[in-house]
């Protein structure tokens, strides 16, 4: 392999070379660009960071949930037994407190975890209630910070389509960009898989054919972004604001189309997985949770995003599970009596599901480690317990290494009614994002949970 | 011969039965504050509202041809306290349905292949709601354009070019003549108005470039096409009222924006030729021309199917879909059955509407019923019964709507039958009443049957009793408990396991025993016509409606009331109406 001499910006060789044509390019003549093992991104620089978000409806059972103990070497709970193959990665932090308010169950904990802000409630007179979020989510937040064009701004996995519908974005959708501005997951590993690694991926050491289609799609995109711009003059500003996102979503695709046109070399660790089959039903949440982790593991892997989340099940979500005889797990948590085992067994599950996600990262080997080490994740649900709709005594969990910014192995962090919204702006802080306070009303924060962090 | 056919299959994704967060609410005494204080009967019209009807429809107002459209429907418009006031304007995204529709129109049924496109969301009881108010995102984005150029690439295929161009070109890449002309025709039925002399530069731009790196005429031509479905002018719809009109809160829809919404309210589709050929004549401004496409479109079979999209989304039937119940209960639950058990519904309010019948309360009395063996066997009648429309015997507690299995069923748990659900539904749904939230930390077990408390009744008394939970639940539980006859899946049953049951109740201080005398309660109720006038209006105007216009709904209700409660009629009032032909500057 030629040593590495110069660092080349690469877009604007291979525009020189490509633009207008079709031609083939050997990707060899770019080996130049990866270090001398060929494992680091072509920059040289360190490994980039990724971030995640799990989530679950219904919330926990309290009791079987929180660690006996704190600090490092915490014992794992009931609740949190199957993260034992992780348990390095994980810190838990229990003792905090949803401050943006409790204006409805579920609908407050969902918006208050996931953005730091109060929910908008969208109740007319005489109409059926919906709410909505009022600040991006948290996922948004980091994809907005990280400056890299990338093919996907960020990925929405959905595991459980048995949502909420009928009540507004909140309920139904994880990732906001602002209020009724959600992005849709996708539920369907099949076509996940087209999304991620059909026509338009090279993988490693693949002849990237140059299409002049591409360049064609992008200038339909650039008449597009006229049309928008020209209509927006026309509208007030609410109106303005959607047509922002439709903007900035021509332009996520535009840059999708660009990455597919330049086609760095994808990461030595990036390799095309398996197709899966097509598959949808909650009693096939297994099967669709292992499909999903491993494309997740194996898109960041090949950089082709930093961001993800996982809707494992949603807010006030019915989800059933039959590969464990439970049947809806809203109902369950309102209607079963006393300690409620069946509200526990679903939350063992639900934790062996995120278990395989992390055991999934954990298993890709990157540099002298592996993709878990440079992840940053949360993992929380839409209520403390789903029993009384609580938001105090928050279950949150935090994994991964943080490409060394998380405490590993992690802790159990007890707080005494804190603010949720600390560990939001730590989790910021430990993706280098650039802020010293985070939340609004009573979700701001100016605090961090140093007890997660190494620095 | 009956039709069984399913004309509507929510293509979204599946949805839990409508469980909110507010069902079983079990209020532990003493320990809350009180979210269900003061009035909650909300909604504007209370059953005393003295509020008279405000006109009929007058006729053209401006007399024919020029002018734009004068305000009059309410008989007051001048000022003063009942003035209407419309709603701001607001783009409405194309619903995914209304893009499937759109296309199909477009293109032809054999280029229009199923699409994926990311779902609709709903708000505040309606699609339409939430596509007033949802954006594109970034996956959306790319499910349009991979849409856009499937559709493209098959219209400009060699079977279909011909046809979809209308012209032919001069060379094998370039005929600017073509492609403008092109541009300009198929660019007005994609954005639903002419373009600008700017649009058509654009994307004769956009074609003449990809012809030529491509050095083929009809290969360039796809990402012009491709292009005009990807713009905002094609994916939402610009309502927005004129610019120029005198008040900003009284902004007539000019002809374009009329025939979209005309042509989207009644064929949820996009405005045919002869519908733009009625706009581009300034037709459609004035009450006449009008009321003449509403008959037109109204008389197309497109309309039935429509309006089924409508009565859909008011009943929340889309949750049928993803129905499911417990094998105890029932085994053998498939999609043929969820569709039957649409139908059912459907079918029953088209008698109603289109049909035979018109008085549309009767929906909720009537013993009409449509049927497949499956269901039938579930409405208690013979094996012998044959697949369609029936009418239950006389005898059976089982009358109109409530008496329904889709909705019996939907709003019950898997497992056992929900008072609560089925209350907050009638209240919402029938009555457009809202249902406070439950108070937060409410401990929500409600206790097991026991032989102290056997039935549904005995367990939900502490809802009755508890003052902080009462206020809210003797709104919703008292119409569910009227229901119990009929089990999670809307089977009937003489007792709940050898218990006794009492249907008893009151609706706002009046009197029934038993969902037969709840339902004639319901007939003769005002709210709930007024309530059906209202949903429609919502579903029209893509907002629930704002006190500025009460003085169109007013107007509505009473003309549905006057005419003997004939949908149609309140259908067409709707079109005249000022909240469907003004808007206010957008916020």
């Amino acid at each position: 392999m030629a040593p590495r001499s110069t660092r080349l910006a690469r877009r604007t060789l291979l525009r020189g070379m490509l633009y207008g044509s079709a031609v083939g390019v050997a990707l060899p003549v770019l080996d130049m660009m990866l270090n001398n093992n060929g494992t680091a991104l072509a920059e040289g620089g360190p490994l980039p960071k990724r971030f995640g978000v799990f989530f679950w409806g219904n919330g926990v059972r309290l009791k079987q949930w929180t660690p006996s103990a704190i600090g490092a070497g915490y014992p794992l709970s009931d609740e949190l037994k199957p993260l034992s193959n992780v348990k390095d990665y994980v810190s838990v932090v229990s003792g905090f407190n949803i401050k943006t308010g409790n204006q409805r169950g579920h609908h407050a904990g969902c918006v208050g975890i996931l953005s730091g802000a109060p929910m908008i409630s969208q109740a007319p007179n005489g109409a059926p209630y919906a709410s909505t979020f009022s600040a991006p989510s948290i996922d948004q937040v980091v994809a907005s910070s990280i400056a890299d064009k990338l093919k996907f701004r960020s990925l929405e996995i959905g595991i459980s389509k048995t949502v909420t519908t009928g009540e507004g974005s909140t309920l139904r959708y994880l990732s906001h960009n602002g209020p009724d501005n959600p992005n849709p997951p996708e539920y369907n590993p099949s076509t996940m898989f087209t999304r991620l690694f059909g026509s338009g991926f090279s993988a490693p050491g693949q002849a990237k054919l140059v299409d002049p289609k591409l360049a064609l799609r992008r200038s339909v995109l650039d008449a597009v972004q006229g049309d928008i711009g020209a209509l927006k003059r026309r509208l007030g500003s609410n109106d303005a604001r959607r047509m922002d996102q439709h903007l900035e979503s021509i332009r996520t695709l535009e840059n999708q189309i660009l990455a597919i046109e330049n086609a760095p070399p994808p990461p030595s660790s990036c390799a095309a997985p398996a197709a899966p089959s097509s598959m949808l039903g909650d009693k096939y949440l297994t099967t669709i949770n292992d499909a999903m982790a491993s494309l997740a593991a194996m898109a960041l892997a090949c950089d082709q995003t930093r961001v993800f989340s996982v809707l494992f099940s949603g807010s006030v979500g019915g989800t059933a599970y039959p590969e464990i005889g439970k049947t809806n797990h809203h109902s369950l948590t309102h209607d079963e009596p006393g300690d409620q085992p069946n509200v526990h067994a679903v939350t063992v599950f639900i934790m062996e599901r995120f278990a395989k996600l992390l055991e999934a990262l954990k298993g890709v080997k990157e540099g002298d480690g592996n993709l878990l080490d440079s992840c940053v994740i949360l993992a929380s649900s839409d209520t403390a317990e789903g029993l009384a709709h609580s938001i105090n005594d928050y279950p949150i969990l935090v994994a991964g290494g943080g490409g060394g910014a998380l405490k590993h192995p992690g802790v159990h962090f007890r707080g005494n009614g804190t603010n949720t919204s600390d560990v939001l702006l730590t989790l910021l802080q430990a993706m280098d994002v650039k802020v010293s306070e985070f939340g609004k009303d009573g979700g701001k924060t100016t605090s961090t949970v140093a007890a997660i962090r190494t620095v | 011969m009956p039709k069984l056919v399913l004309r509507y299959r929510p293509a979204v994704d599946k949805r839990q039965t409508r469980r909110s967060s507010s069902a079983l609410a079990l209020c532990v005494l003493g320990a809350l504050s009180s979210a269900c204080s003061g009035s909650v009967i909300a909604g504007p019209d209370s059953p005393d509202d003295g509020v008279p009807g405000l006109g009929a429809v007058p006729t053209a107002p401006g007399g024919g041809g020029g002018g734009a459209a004068q305000p009059g429907n309410t008989g007051n418009t001048g000022g003063g306290p009942l003035a209407f006031q419309a709603a701001p304007a607001a783009l409405r995204k194309l619903t995914v349905r209304q893009y499937q529709n759109t296309v199909r129109d477009l293109f032809g049924a054999d280029v229009a292949r199923p699409l994926e496109l990311e779902p609709d969301t709903s708000l505040n009881g309606f699609y339409s709601i939430g596509a007033a108010k949802s954006t594109v995102s970034p996956s959306a984005a790319e499910k349009f354009e991979t849409a856009a150029y499937a559709l493209a690439a098959r219209a400009l295929d060699a079977t279909h070019r011909k046809d979809f161009v209308g012209c032919t070109p001069a060379s094998a890449t370039l005929d600017t003549k073509c492609t403008t002309d092109f541009v300009t025709r198929f660019g007005l039925r994609a954005f639903r108005r002419p373009l600008s002399s700017d649009e058509v530069t654009r994307y004769v731009g956009v074609a003449e470039k990809a012809q030529t790196t491509l050095g083929d005429f009809y290969a360039g031509l796809e990402f012009a096409v491709s292009g005009l479905l990807q713009s905002p002018s094609f994916l939402f719809r610009s309502e927005l009222g004129a610019a120029g009109a005198a008040t900003a809160t009284l902004r007539p829809y000019d002809d374009y924006e009329m025939a979209s919404r005309l042509s989207f309210l009644l064929w949820n589709s996009t405005p045919d030729s002869a519908l733009l050929a009625a706009a581009a004549k300034g037709e459609l401004t004035l009450l006449p021309g009008l009321s003449a496409q509403a008959e037109r479109l109204l008389a197309d079979p497109r309309a039935k199917i429509a309006l089924d999209d409508f009565h859909t989304e008011r009943l929340a039937l889309d949750g049928l879909a993803s129905l499911e119940k417990d094998k105890a209960v029932y085994d053998g639950l498939d999609d043929a059955l969820r569709s039957a058990m649409l139908n059912d519904v459907l079918d029953t309010i088209e008698e109603f509407t289109f049909g035979a019948r018109s008085d549309f309360r009767e929906l909720l009395t009537t013993r009409v019923a449509f049927v497949e063996s499956k269901l039938a066997a579930l409405y208690g009648l013979p094996a012998t019964t044959a697949s369609g429309r029936v009418e239950l015997p006389e005898a059976s507690k089982r009358i109109g709507l409530l008496g329904k299995v889709a909705f019996l069923a939907a709003n019950a748990h898997g497992d056992v039958t929900s008072p609560t659900l089925r209350g907050k539904y009638v209240r919402e749904r029938l009555l457009c009443q809202s249902i406070p939230a439950p108070p937060p930390n409410v401990v929500t077990v409600l206790p097991a049957p026991n032989p102290n408390a056997p039935t549904m009744r005995d367990r939900l008394k502490t809802h009755a009793e508890s003052a902080a939970c009462s206020s809210c639940h003797t709104l919703m539980d008292p119409i569910g408990l009227s229901l119990e006859h009929f089990d999670a899946i809307g089977r009937y049953r003489a007792d709940d396991r050898g218990h006794a049951l009492d249907t008893t109740g009151a609706l706002d201080g009046k009197k029934y025993d038993g969902a037969s005398e709840l339902s004639a309660l319901l007939f003769d109720d005002p709210r709930t016509s007024a309530c059906a006038a209202r949903q429609l209006y919502r579903y029209a105007v893509a907002h629930v409606e704002t006190n500025g216009e009460a003085p169109a709904i007013e107007a509505l209700i009473e003309q549905f009331q006057s005419s003997g409660y004939r949908f149609n009629t309140l259908l067409r009032a709707v079109i005249a109406s000022d909240g469907f032909r003004y808007g206010a500057v957008g916020e």
